[in-house]
């Protein structure tokens, strides 16, 4: 199931929520589990047995870590976790990749097995990793109960699209959490906002750039230079605002029942190097590998050539966790190359504004090789990026689609800024000097989460508009 | 995000959250009275917060706007609970949307596969947005939100950007040149007829150039469609030689028929002309082409072709059925003497797909001529069920909506209908094979024959060369739009009936 359905908000999210409301406190923990049980067996059960299979390994080796008293046998407990999840998720993410790779070049298997990548396997298998190394390094306790691990791994506000919630996060929260009243508001409204994100923003957005660029298509080709740039720019706008519309989701509905959860995001777009970007950029990922990769390898005390070892681990490693595919890992050796130019070259000497426009680039080129698995639609999209596709300059179909969305580009240029935070802040700092002001600023409070909750309703509703022509002439 | 990281490595994970999100995070949550209090702006962290007690006047603030904030979540309760008990009224879901003319998705079937595999959660999910009760008033607000992202400009072109084949040249620019060794060409299966259907909309729809009121839809040529087509009506032609003759009329797509021919060179479709000579070359010499381009474009000023829809109008079909009286040699029907009526507001396909104001403040108007010697007709539907009808029908009569005025020539698209015309006794028959396009043309043709016999090639239900026989049929006439008649499985369906 996805967030950005009708059936989510109307059926499982209401009834879920009535549900948690109205049973003791004790039954809460009960309810969340069987509804993120449902919610992940929504597109088929088969896959609930890795998840639970996943959460039983992962509960088992941090329980026999914490009572080993032997470091090297609490390490190997350690190892034995990394190779079952790792294992099961090179199986299941990546094995029909590896297997495709070895048939081009040495012309075996001759059969290669299609395995359905399991929905939300790269997260919870971090989770779940990220859980057991912090009981190995004695960070936190190993959860004795086996149901309570498997909620935090299946809790289906962030098990299938993020962010990667560490246990640490809320091990005391799944036992003892109390919403305030103002928790249960800011989660309403976030996820009111996530939402709405979602619905009309980032789909918009995507209903754009799949006009002009739609991947697979042989249209690909044949694309103006303005129609790069404009593909190209919706994509990116696209792709920030899905994601971290998932995210505001998954936090508001945390919030909403006393969960924190971490921020995901935190305005990427306004970054001013490759580096700042990834401090904003699905921060629970990156910090996942800062902590699990990047540190225990040795970070930057060590040897130039070992911190350029470093770099390259980790930014291969983080565009392998992207998707089964070269692009992806080419998309992070990109960044990798960039982060060594800012480290050597670039330092801090770039004025902020074009350090601003630097990155924005730098990422926004980034895209063209996330987005195009393949190589021969991503050179030619590249290419048309620089002008250089010989498909003219402009076309009347890129000018109309560039005028009919002119005003939701520029609405989401604002979104992926913190004015909408600014102006909130500035309203509520005249609220508390102004009797009219406060008024304004609480009703806009009372009315922004349903005024957003109808809007995304009615876009997901718009969104199965499909006139058939055909049907009766 | 690395390099800054070890640093501080002893308490890093805390030390270096981001600003902004940590505290609200960490592995201690503040007790919930505190976090009571935390009515900041945002997610302000707790530790970002003034220390000092709130005065009077803040404190008043804050009880205010918390207040208005327990309003906000019960009235996101309210929506919630409001929007699960409509969704709970399942006789209220509709089965068929008349705005986008099609049936909606049906409840899915559960079998234990379907469940395992997970379509029946999937199509569960799709029925339950497709049939929702508010569904319609939704859409509609979703297309009054859309129009809020940018400018219509008056010239439009959507879609558009379509890899078309080349059109070699005819030798001669000419038809009768005979099928290039049809037998060369591969066999490939009709399509399922659903499939096609989509393939012909997604064709039709693909490439519409708008200006102001009005919408066109671009041509592109796919050079294997148009041969199999080619090759389907010469078929028919060698199989029905000295039974029937065979007519073939094409027609242009309204942008070939009414643009300046510089405005159509500067959108990038395929040049028609070219095209249809193409078509034509490609035909059997037993295949009586009928040529329309010109006929249509020398009346291009006159109300040929609707504006919100792709179809013609019975004015423009007349022009077309000029020219195959003239292939036949006899004098066309003196439509100005017929009884005519005016049938609107019509707002058809275009409308449906683009949603421009333009369009439904200046809706089209349908101008019907009804023949004389009869208006009944018999058609079959889908269902084999025998219907009683007329020739041009008065939607108001008929129930049809804004949408579906085109409907009122000869019920739309039947798989069998046919027109007996009591005026003439002389044994003369004609079998009309068409798509939506032969609506509008199949009045015009009732004065003529004895019996009309209609078939709709994408729910012919009959063996054509047979029927023909079985009848004494004399002339069989293919009427297609070529767009249609070049999409993918056309000529296949087609080859079907043979």
């Amino acid at each position: 199931m996805v967030f950005s359905s009708l059936v989510f908000l109307f059926v499982f999210l209401a009834i879920h929520l009535i549900v948690y409301m109205l049973v003791a406190d004790r039954y809460r923990n009960v309810v969340l589990l069987v509804s993120s049980l449902i919610f992940y067996s929504w597109g088929g059960p088969q896959y609930l047995l890795l998840l639970v299979g996943d959460t039983f390994a992962s509960w088992l080796f941090a329980r026999l870590i914490e009572s080993s008293d032997s470091k090297s046998r609490k390490r190997l407990w350690l190892v034995a976790e990394c190779v079952v999840l790792l294992g099961l998720l090179g199986i299941f993410k990546y094995l029909t990749w590896i297997l495709s790779g070895f048939q081009m070049v040495f012309g075996v298997p001759e059969l290669i097995p299609n395995i359905i990548l399991p929905i939300g396997i790269s997260f919870y298998t971090f989770q779940l990793i990220s859980y057991v190394v912090d009981v190995y390094r004695g960070e936190i306790h190993a959860q004795p109960v086996f149901w309570k691990l498997l909620l935090y791994s299946s809790l289906f506000h962030q098990c299938i699209a993020g962010p990667i919630v560490r246990y640490e996060t809320v091990q005391d929260e799944i036992d003892h959490r109390k919403p305030s009243r103002t928790d249960i508001y800011y989660g309403v409204r976030r996820f009111c906002i996530g939402l709405a994100k979602k619905a009309v923003l980032a789909n918009s957005c995507a209903a754009v750039a799949d006009t002009l660029l739609p991947v697979g298509d042989p249209i690909v080709f044949s694309q103006v230079t303005t129609g790069y740039w404009l593909g190209m720019l919706f994509y990116m706008f696209q792709i920030y605002l899905d994601f971290s519309a998932y995210s505001d989701m998954a936090i508001g509905m945390g919030r909403m029942v006393g969960f924190h959860y971490l921020e995901n995001f935190n305005y990427p777009y306004m970054a001013t190097s490759v580096q700042d970007f990834w401090r904003r950029w699905h921060i629970s990922l990156s910090s996942f590998f800062r902590d699990y990769v990047y540190i225990p390898l040795g970070g930057s005390r060590c040897s130039t050539v070992m911190y350029v070892r470093n770099i390259f681990i980790v930014w291969f490693l983080t565009g392998m966790w992207h998707g089964a595919s070269w692009n992806y890992i080419l998309w992070g050796l990109y960044f990798a190359l960039f982060l060594l130019l800012e480290k050597f070259v670039i330092k801090d000497r770039l004025p902020k504004v074009a350090a601003h426009i630097y990155a924005l680039v730098v990422v926004y080129l980034g895209w063209v090789l996330f987005h195009f698995e393949d190589f021969s639609q991503m050179g030619c999209v590249m290419l048309g990026v620089f002008g250089l596709s010989g498909n003219g300059f402009t076309s009347l179909e890129v000018h109309t689609l560039f005028l009919q969305n002119i005003f939701l580009l520029i609405f989401c240029v604002i979104a992926c800024t913190s004015f909408g935070k600014w102006l909130h802040g500035q309203l509520f700092q005249l609220a508390k000097r102004n009797n009219g002001a406060l008024i304004a600023y609480s009703v806009l409070e009372a009315v922004t989460p349903a005024i957003l909750l109808i809007i995304a309703a009615i876009a997901l509703a718009g969104a199965s508009y499909n006139p058939f022509i055909y049907f009766q002439f | 995000m690395a390099q800054r990281s070890e640093q501080r490595r002893p308490t890093r994970r805390r030390a270096e959250r981001p600003q902004g999100t940590a505290r609200a995070n960490g592995s201690r949550p503040a007790p919930a009275q505190q976090r009571q209090r935390h009515d900041a702006p945002d997610d302000a962290p707790r530790d970002q917060r003034p220390a000092n007690r709130p005065s009077g006047k803040n404190s008043k603030a804050r009880s205010t706007i918390a207040r208005w904030r327990s309003y906000g979540v019960a009235a996101f309760g309210a929506i919630m609970v409001l929007g699960c008990v409509i969704g709970l009224l399942f006789f209220l879901r509709p089965t068929v949307s008349t705005v986008e003319q099609r049936n909606l998705t049906a409840f899915p079937t559960f079998t234990p596969q379907t469940f395992l595999n997970g379509s029946f959660f999937t199509d569960l999910s799709l029925w339950y947005a497709d049939t929702y009760p508010l569904r319609e008033v939704l859409v509609q607000a979703d297309h009054a939100i859309e129009r809020t992202f940018g400018i219509q400009p008056k010239t439009q072109l959507v879609g558009g950007n379509v890899q078309a084949d080349s059109i070699p040249v005819a030798s001669d620019g000419s038809a009768g040149k005979g099928s290039s060794e049809p037998e060369t060409r591969e066999q490939v299966a009709p399509p399922d007829s659903q499939q096609m259907q989509a393939d012909i909309q997604s064709n039709v729809m693909n490439g519409l150039y708008v200006d102001g009121d009005r919408a066109c839809s671009m041509f592109y040529f796919n050079q294997s469609a148009v041969d199999s087509y080619c090759e389907a009506v010469s078929a028919y032609a060698d199989k029905l030689d000295g039974t029937a003759t065979v007519y073939s009329v094409l027609i242009p797509n309204n942008s070939g028929a009414l643009l300046d021919e510089d405005v159509l060179a500067s959108l990038g479709g395929s040049d028609q002309r070219q095209a249809l000579e193409y078509y034509y070359s490609k035909m059997d010499e037993r295949v009586k082409v009928v040529k329309t381009l010109d006929a249509l474009r020398e009346h291009r000023d006159e109300y040929i072709y609707f504006r919100t829809d792709h179809h013609w109008t019975e004015l423009g079909a007349y022009y077309a059925y000029e020219q195959l009286c003239a292939k036949r040699g006899v004098d066309p029907a003196p439509i100005d003497t017929w009884k005519q009526d005016d049938y609107g507001p019509f707002l058809g396909t275009f409308y449906s797909e683009l949603q421009l104001e333009s369009m439904s403040a200046n809706p089209d108007n349908v101008h019907v001529y009804i023949p004389t010697s009869t208006n009944d007709m018999t058609y079959w539907n889908t269902a084999g069920d025998e219907v009683q009808t007329n020739v041009v029908l008065d939607p108001e009569e008929a129930g049809y909506a804004e949408n579906g005025m085109y409907l009122c020539f000869i019920a739309g698209d039947q798989p069998l209908s046919i027109i007996k015309n009591p005026t003439k006794n002389d044994g003369s028959a004609c079998l009309f094979v068409k798509d939506s396009y032969g609506c509008a043309f199949a009045p015009l043709l009732v004065d003529d024959y004895e019996t009309v016999y209609i078939v709709d090639f994408r729910s012919c239900s009959v063996n054509i060369t047979e029927y023909v026989k079985e009848h004494g049929i004399q002339e069989v006439i293919f009427l297609n739009n070529m767009t249609i008649a070049g999409t993918e499985g056309v000529g296949e369906t087609l080859m079907q009936y043979l």
